[in-house]
């Protein structure tokens, strides 16, 4: 267990000719694990929360754990190709990782986006009974409750690449650039998938 | 067609209905802490494999994850024993709990054979004769943990078996060879423990844990509170208390074991660095009561640190401060260079700082606010001396919880008739003839 290794500790680099880890970034700790693979535990330390919580939003927290845990073990896997001249920040190649992991789980994300949906008519519920209908407020609640229920309804039927492109700009936050390398797909074309689904799920609200 | 500000503002209200649509919410903070400890096991594992197929090793791999087992388990032990042992010494349903090994005059290897049997029979499942609390968890390396209540002393007990030290064992039929050597923790109704080891040769020695309430008055106990082990240990009092039945109790346990092989401690989120390594180190020089040589070869040997050795305490304003000097690579390949000094408040185990070997530099870390996260409660605590503020709030939640375990365990996990409670019979169980052998007696 490389953790036990006082040597391999961030505390006891502090004190030898190592690169601070702090000054690295991701490229550099990447190529440093090259030849010291526990650099690479940078890498966890600086993405695992931004990565699990695009990873649970898209199949769900209890989904997650495994999506995340294989990403990450892929990435280190797979470290030797990363391509620090597309790009120097990590996140974008780990989301992409991600998201192929993620899109592999269809049937958490269908029934993460069921719960979801219950959840939030749940909530429009309780939203209506304490408070009665008819206020303004209640009523801006309720339609944003509807609308989001009958948006997860249309996401789950959007195509997978078309989601895959939504949800890594939209929830993993990345740019259209950051996405596209994220995805392995020129831009021109994540901007077009995006287009589509926005348009798309636009289409599915009005028709509701 | 180029997008208007008006697109422009529909799309963002989109994402944001989506984001907010495929919210976790609260679900999303105890998930991400529970990922972020599976993953970096995952990770390291990994990390540690490659590792070791890219250098040779001077001597052949040995498993860790036991060893490691060994300080959470018992640690754990330590955190909870106080708040267990006195539901569990009233209890005549548990009559029948008592150990695999505890006669005294079986010899190591014929209790170990009798416990190996009885792994073997039991495995995933909790075992026993009895409703008793008791169940057995096998480490993926061949070892093993096993946690049952000793009605016939009054004693709650943990044993961690490591496996064969001498090769790496096969996970898949390691407990058909006798572990190498295995620990025992009882702790009483008191929280009074006692430690002891056995060796392959069959013998053994008790080792009394330094008196007083195993909860605030131990050092290392201290240092594991501020851990994730804490996290882990009411995680699993939680899982206990609402377990419905005997496999959910052996979940929670193979959760707890699973979770506390490695205490990930990652300086940005966990206090000082190296605290992970402190903790261990406190553990293996104070509760276990090693010999500064025989921790530095049970890293050498166990957990492959390159090589360690204490050096005489010392005092840094004011506090007592435990000296270790690290070296990489080990001493006896030369080793020496990249040596450096840890410095370990000595009160509570945390790491202080680091130290050049000749003192001419010395480095100490800021103190660290650690926030110790269950659930939805939250304390955020220094790294500074005694109390362990983590457990202060845990405490009250450990002891309510014992309380309703011990409650529930009073009854038979599973009430159909005859089935004692228990969800399989094991080969090799013990009586209740089985006496204890009493601490400090060999």
């Amino acid at each position: 267990m490389q953790y036990w290794s006082m040597t391999d500790t961030y505390s006891a680099q502090r004190m030898t000719s190592h690169p601070t880890p702090e000054l690295e970034d991701d490229a550099d700790s990447i190529a440093r694990s090259l030849v010291e693979p526990a650099a690479f535990r940078a890498l966890f330390v600086r993405h695992h929360a931004p990565v699990h919580r695009y990873v649970s939003s898209r199949i769900g927290p209890d989904a997650a754990a495994d999506v995340v845990s294989d990403t990450f073990l892929e990435a280190f896997r797979t470290r030797s190709r990363f391509d620090a001249g597309r790009g120097r920040d990590a996140l974008p190649w780990l989301l992409g990782i991600a998201t192929r992991r993620a899109s592999r789980q269809r049937g958490a994300e269908v029934q993460w986006h069921r719960r979801r949906e219950a959840a939030i008519a749940g909530a429009r519920d309780m939203t209506l009974a304490p408070h009665g209908p008819g206020s303004v407020d209640d009523v801006s609640r309720i339609d944003a409750g509807s609308r989001r229920g009958e948006l997860l309804a249309a996401l789950s039927k959007l195509r997978r690449d078309e989601r895959d492109a939504l949800c890594a700009c939209v929830l993993g936050e990345l740019t259209y650039e950051e996405a596209a390398r994220a995805l392995g797909v020129p831009v021109g074309t994540i901007r077009s998938r995006i287009a589509r689904a926005r348009r798309r799920l636009r289409l599915s609200l009005e028709t509701a | 067609m180029q997008p208007t500000h008006s697109d422009h503002h529909a799309d963002a209200d989109l994402d944001a209905q989506l984001r907010a649509a495929l919210d976790p919410g609260d679900d999303l903070e105890f998930a991400r802490e529970r990922s972020h400890y599976g993953t970096a096991f995952d990770l390291d594992d990994a990390i540690a494999a490659e590792v070791a197929a890219s250098r040779p090793r001077r001597r052949a791999p040995r498993p860790r994850r036991s060893w490691l087992a060994v300080a959470g388990g018992l640690a754990v032990a330590l955190l909870v024993a106080g708040a267990l042992a006195p539901g569990f010494s009233d209890d005549p349903g548990l009559r029948h709990g008592s150990s695999p090994f505890a006669a005294a005059d079986a010899s190591a290897a014929e209790v170990l054979e009798r416990a190996a049997q009885r792994m073997l029979a039991g495995e995933g499942a909790v075992g026993g004769s009895g409703p008793a609390w008791h169940s057995i968890v096998r480490t993926d390396d061949g070892g093993a943990f096993e946690a049952w209540f000793d009605s016939d002393r009054g004693v709650a007990r943990w044993a961690i078996y490591q496996p064969e030290t001498t090769g790496i064992s096969d996970p898949n039929s390691s407990l058909s060879a006798f572990p190498a050597s295995y620990y025992v923790l009882d702790s009483d109704a008191a929280g009074n423990g006692t430690i002891r080891q056995y060796d392959r040769s069959g013998s053994g020695a008790w080792k009394p844990l330094p008196g007083g309430s195993q909860m605030n008055s131990n050092g290392q106990v201290d240092g594991i509170s501020g851990s994730r082990l804490e996290v882990e240990a009411l995680a699993w009092l939680r899982a206990a208390d609402a377990a419905s039945d005997a496999s959910d109790l052996h979940a929670a346990n193979e959760r707890f074991v699973e979770r506390t092989h490695m205490w990930f401690a990652p300086p940005s989120e966990n206090g000082a660095p190296g605290e992970a390594e402190a903790m261990q180190l406190l553990y293996l020089l104070r509760v276990a009561q090693l010999e500064p040589a025989a921790v530095a070869q049970l890293y050498r040997d166990v957990i492959d640190i390159a090589d360690l050795e204490r050096l005489p305490d010392g005092r840094i304003d004011g506090r007592a401060v435990l000296r270790l000097r690290l070296f990489d690579p080990p001493k006896d390949l030369g080793g020496g260079q990249l040596a450096s000094v840890l410095l370990l408040d000595a009160e509570t185990g945390v790491p202080i700082g680091m130290e050049a070997t000749n003192g001419s530099k010395r480095e100490l870390f800021e103190t660290p606010t650690r926030t110790s996260r269950v659930g939805a409660d939250a304390v955020s605590c220094g790294a500074g001396p005694k109390p362990p503020c983590a457990l202060l709030r845990g405490e009250g939640e450990i002891a309510a919880s014992a309380d309703r375990i011990a409650g529930k365990f009073s009854q038979p996990l599973d009430p159909t008739p005859g089935s004692n409670g228990t969800t399989d019979e094991v080969v090799g169980a013990p009586t209740s003839v089985d006496v204890a052998p009493a601490p400090n007696a060999r």
